[in-house]
């Protein structure tokens, strides 16, 4: 199971990353939108968690570009942004969860275990 | 006493004065602008920029990108410009009239079509031929406004009547942004108390041989080029100390045209951009602080110290002659129009010091050297010149000069450190070295030529903009100007 | 620049010597050595504290994110090389600055984690030896940790600072005051008489938006104030939490002498208002200049109904473009054949309405 962050902020991502490590998922780190496209289309990740605030492409955009796929990726999007216009944005775009910082990492690793198992159901 | 000996007083005594006077000045911004850096590098350390990006409450911002005949590069910048991450925001693209295919480019690159919009012209513009949004939910805040071709002022006026959010950002749309630029120059705006603040600007940096990826920039390089690396250091000089100083005094004349953010309500009010001028950056700020200085309203003009946006210099002494001499007109425009502050004790420290200094020190400057070359040459060729004195009011001119540089890099050093290695600096330090005899020379006969060129054009150039202002299918409305002042024109409470 | 012969005078030639003009040269060339000579050490130490902050950086950062998200790994001792490097002020301001990025993301375990860490490293004896510093702007420093840390026994000392001369402590004074206490920590509200910035209001409601709503002691004594900032911000609290009780304060605030305040009422009871309130707005559209018109307009749509349309009607007629688009825009939204309206009105006169009623079209069937 491989799973891409990208976030801005070293700290958290590498927070975030040693969580998700420790309960087994394959994680692939980016710090930037670009890199963000770029590795998801050349690794192909089974899910995507981004922040929106990131350089050259926004989280929201990540999120609209994976969702036109012909295998739509699920994407976690993980905000500061907490006002319900701009879940609402995300979640027409196709994110499939909206988490607001701060969270919390169990709630977060909750998310990915649901999203996962549902995925592999239709399939 | 003979008649050219007081000819002769005159001028030792005028440039004596004018230049003791100048160079006071240079001491006095030296010293102002190190408490105003070192309290703004104090307070930034730990502000949490982020906050007004996802603030609901954060203002509403309109980002006004006129182009013309960008088509090379246009879909990467307003590609860079739509990564912006804003709450409350939307991103005004106009499209000058350009003869080459940006519009096409835009249309395809971000799915945009023709929408019904009705365009308000409360600041009498050319004609709009179509406004465009995208089809693509990602891209809703772009916003693509076609228009005939009328040059930036008169792009930025479309934009400013077609802008629905409460502030303007004007921007070039070859700039490149830092990361936080956007939220730093909004900030002034919230934290006023009292006075209104009416525009914020920042500091521009040179982007000559940066590496810029994708409109971000990655690595900042000292320039290689010997024009683009003297600018760099003009702009530190000039940035780092001048406005700094100048903004401590809330005597801020001018924000660079590249990236500044304007309360659009005042800005609408004053009549937004001239389009008669070629310094149109500059003159609005002028004329909206005229008006509240006239209203007697307390408002400021902020400025940011922090490098907020990169943009190319001219590499080429036929282009650095031409935005030079377009500089000098600009600012002799700009004066010519608001000469009534000239030391005008109504308009306080605006008309009593910035004008002036703007009169006597940038606008007059290149005159005053190159009418002083002149007579140094004549006198030297009548054989009256007394070397001594001479060579010694050289010496002292061009080692003050180079006291100056070295304490702008100094302060660059201390505060920002954009260049970071040895080299760099020990580069910058020899550019300066080669200043006044240089690149100095040839500003000042640049700053001539645009005062040969402005009395040349002076007739022709109303002209040319009257015919803009007819001729279009689109009526050009005048008569709402007076509705428009009826209602806003009232003062503003505090 | 020149200077000419000065034989024909003589009293500038006895004050303005060749030689007082050399001599300056040379203090200026001097203070310029010197100033190039400072320039390269800043330099200098700035390279020298930058690379030692790049080489712990990493081992640091890797260690704390280590500790923070094991639930058992706080008790466990510091690492030698780690306890070394605790002997530096640098790398302990570090570590500060690293725990409390991450705090601000993190809830649950890592948060706790992170201010285990803090308590055990003894980090937050640095900060409160910052709050007696006398330069301000390290004293903001040491109540933005405390703060984020949830330090509350240091409420007696922060709390004074909340209505400081100096704005940036008054600022980071209220908020540490909010972290830990919430709503609650809003009393503040009931003394403060400096301003609060709009950045600092934002600021503030951003942070209350992340804790449980527990409610409001004094939102009517706050909304009539005499500090402006604080009927400011207490409407946009109204507002943003739908106080409803507080209806008859927010609209007496609609005569509020400040621009600003009355700009926010409207706002305000454009969330919270009853069936009255639309015709209360309109009432005070008259008295207000083009801002707050705008203003009201634009608000409308969220309360108005066919009650409105002949003022609606009239504000098509009247006034600034921007204000007749608006009214326009309403009376499509609220009103019965608002749509219908405004298409006859095109046909009547097609400058401006025609591309009035277009806009509004197409933006209802965007």
């Amino acid at each position: 199971m491989k799973i891409l962050i990208a976030e801005d902020d070293s700290l958290i991502l590498k927070t975030i990353e040693l969580c998700l490590k420790r309960d087994g998922f394959e994680i692939i780190c980016c710090m930037d939108g670009l890199d963000a496209m770029e590795k998801i289309e050349s690794l192909q990740p089974d899910l995507i968690i981004v922040d929106i605030m990131l350089p050259y492409f926004s989280g929201l955009e990540i999120v609209g570009k994976v969702k036109q796929f012909k295998n739509p990726i699920p994407v976690i999007v993980i905000s500061a942004m907490g006002q319900q216009s701009v879940v609402e944005e995300a979640m027409k775009l196709g994110a499939d969860e909206y988490i607001s910082k701060p969270f919390n990492i169990a709630a977060l690793t909750a998310h990915i275990k649901r999203l996962t198992s549902t995925e592999a159901i239709p399939a | 006493m003979r008649w050219d000996s007081l000819i002769y007083d005159f001028i030792t005594y005028a440039i004596f004065i004018y230049s003791g006077t100048q160079l006071i000045f240079y001491v006095l911004i030296g010293l102002f602008s190190i408490g105003a850096t070192k309290k703004y590098a104090n307070k930034n350390s730990f502000t949490d920029y982020k906050l007004l990006a996802i603030s609901p409450y954060a203002p509403s911002i309109s980002i006004l990108a006129p182009a013309y005949n960008e088509g090379a590069n246009i879909i990467e910048n307003v590609r860079s410009l739509l990564s912006i991450y804003y709450n409350n925001l939307e991103l005004i693209v106009i499209n000058d009239g350009s003869k080459d295919n940006s519009l096409e480019q835009l249309v395809v690159a971000y799915d945009l079509i023709k929408i019904d919009y009705f365009v308000s012209y409360q600041i009498a513009t050319k004609a709009v031929r179509g406004v465009y949004k995208s089809k693509n939910p990602i891209y809703k805040k772009l916003v693509v406004v076609d228009k005939v071709n009328g040059g930036k002022a008169d792009a930025l006026n479309v934009g400013v009547n077609i802008a629905s959010n409460d502030y303007i950002v004007c921007i070039d749309v070859d700039c490149v942004l830092e990361q936080d630029a956007l939220l730093k120059l909004m900030k002034p705006f919230l934290e006023s108390t009292g006075e209104k603040v009416i525009a914020t600007g920042g500091v521009v940096r040179i982007a000559n041989s940066c590496e810029i990826q994708h409109g971000r920039l990655l690595k900042v390089n000292l320039p290689k080029q010997y024009l683009p690396r003297m600018q760099a250091l003009e702009y530190i000089r000039a940035f780092l100390l001048g406005r700094m100083a100048w903004s401590r005094l809330n005597g801020l004349l001018l924000i660079s045209g590249a990236f500044g953010a304007f309360d659009k309500e005042l800005a609408i009010k004053v009549g937004g951009y001239d389009h008669k001028t070629v310094g149109e950056d500059m003159e609005l700020v002028v004329r909206m602080r005229r008006y509240m200085e006239e209203l007697k309203l307390p408002y400021k003009v902020a400025f940011i110290p922090d490098p907020l946006c990169w943009t190319e210099a001219p590499g080429s002494y036929k282009i650095l002659g031409r935005q030079r001499n377009r500089w000098t007109r600009g600012t002799i425009e700009t004066l010519g129009l608001h000469k009534k502050m000239f030391f005008n004790p109504r308009y306080g420290l605006l008309g009593l010091l910035s004008y002036p200094y703007w009169f006597f020190f940038e606008m007059c400057a290149p005159g005053v050297e190159f009418l002083g070359l002149v007579a140094f040459v004549v006198m030297a060729f009548f054989k009256l010149i007394y070397w001594q004195t001479f060579f010694s009011f050289l010496a002292f001119i061009i080692t003050f000069g180079y006291l100056y540089s070295a304490f702008a890099l100094y302060m660059e050093v201390r505060t920002y450190n954009q260049y970071r290695r040895k080299t760099d600096i020990m580069k910058l330090l020899l550019t300066a070295l080669t200043e006044p005899f240089v690149f100095h020379p040839f500003v000042v006969w640049s700053g001539v030529k645009g005062y040969i060129d402005k009395l040349q054009k002076k007739s022709s150039w109303g002209e040319m903009t009257r015919q803009g202002l007819n001729g279009n299918h689109q009526p050009v409305i005048t008569a709402n100007h007076v509705v428009v002042k009826d209602v806003l024109l009232e003062p503003q409470e505090n | 620049m020149i200077l000419l012969d000065t034989n024909f005078d003589d009293t500038f030639a006895r004050y303005v010597k060749p030689v007082y003009l050399y001599s300056a040269s040379v203090v200026f060339i001097l203070l310029t050595a010197t100033l190039v000579i400072a320039t390269f050490n800043t330099l200098y130490v700035k390279k020298k504290k930058n690379c030692f902050k790049k080489s712990i950086e990493k081992s640091l950062e890797d260690w704390i994110t280590e500790v923070i998200i094991n639930e058992s790994s706080v008790g466990v001792a510091i690492p030698e090389n780690i306890q070394d490097l605790f002997k530096k002020p640098e790398a302990r301001q570090l570590v500060i600055d690293e725990l409390v990025r991450n705090k601000s993301s993190f809830l649950g375990i890592v948060s706790e984690n992170i201010i285990k860490l803090y308590y055990k490293l003894g980090l937050n004896v640095d900060s409160r030896i910052k709050l007696d510093d006398r330069r301000t702007h390290i004293q903001c420093q040491g109540i933005h940790e405390l703060g984020v840390m949830e330090q509350k026994d240091q409420l007696q000392k922060v709390y004074r600072f909340t209505n400081s001369k100096d704005k940036d402590v008054r600022i980071e004074a209220q908020t540490a005051v909010l972290q830990w206490y919430g709503f609650k920590g809003l009393r503040f509200l009931d003394v403060v008489s400096y301003p609060i910035t709009e950045f600092q209001q934002l600021k503030l409601l951003e942070l209350l938006r992340q804790l449980p709503f527990t409610g409001f002691s004094k939102l009517d004594k706050w909304l009539t104030s005499s500090n402006d900032t604080v009927v400011s911000f207490a409407l946009k609290l109204a507002e943003h939490y739908k106080q409803v009780q507080v209806h008859k304060e927010a609209e007496q605030c609609l005569q509020h002498p400040n621009e600003a305040v009355r700009v926010q009422a409207v706002k305000t009871l454009a969330k919270i208002g009853d069936s009255k309130t639309a015709d209360l707005l309109t009432l005070a559209y008259n008295k207000e200049r083009f801002t707050n018109r705008l203003n009201i307009l634009k608000e409308l749509p969220k309360i108005a109904g066919d009650d409105q349309r002949d003022f609606l009607i009239i504000q098509l007629h009247e006034g600034h473009e921007y204000l007749k688009l608006a009214a326009a825009k309403v009376l499509a939204h609220c009103t019965a054949e608002g749509m219908e309206i405004l298409e006859a009105k095109s046909y009547d006169t097609p400058i401006p309405y025609k591309e009035i009623f277009l806009h509004v079209k197409a933006e209802a069937a965007r």
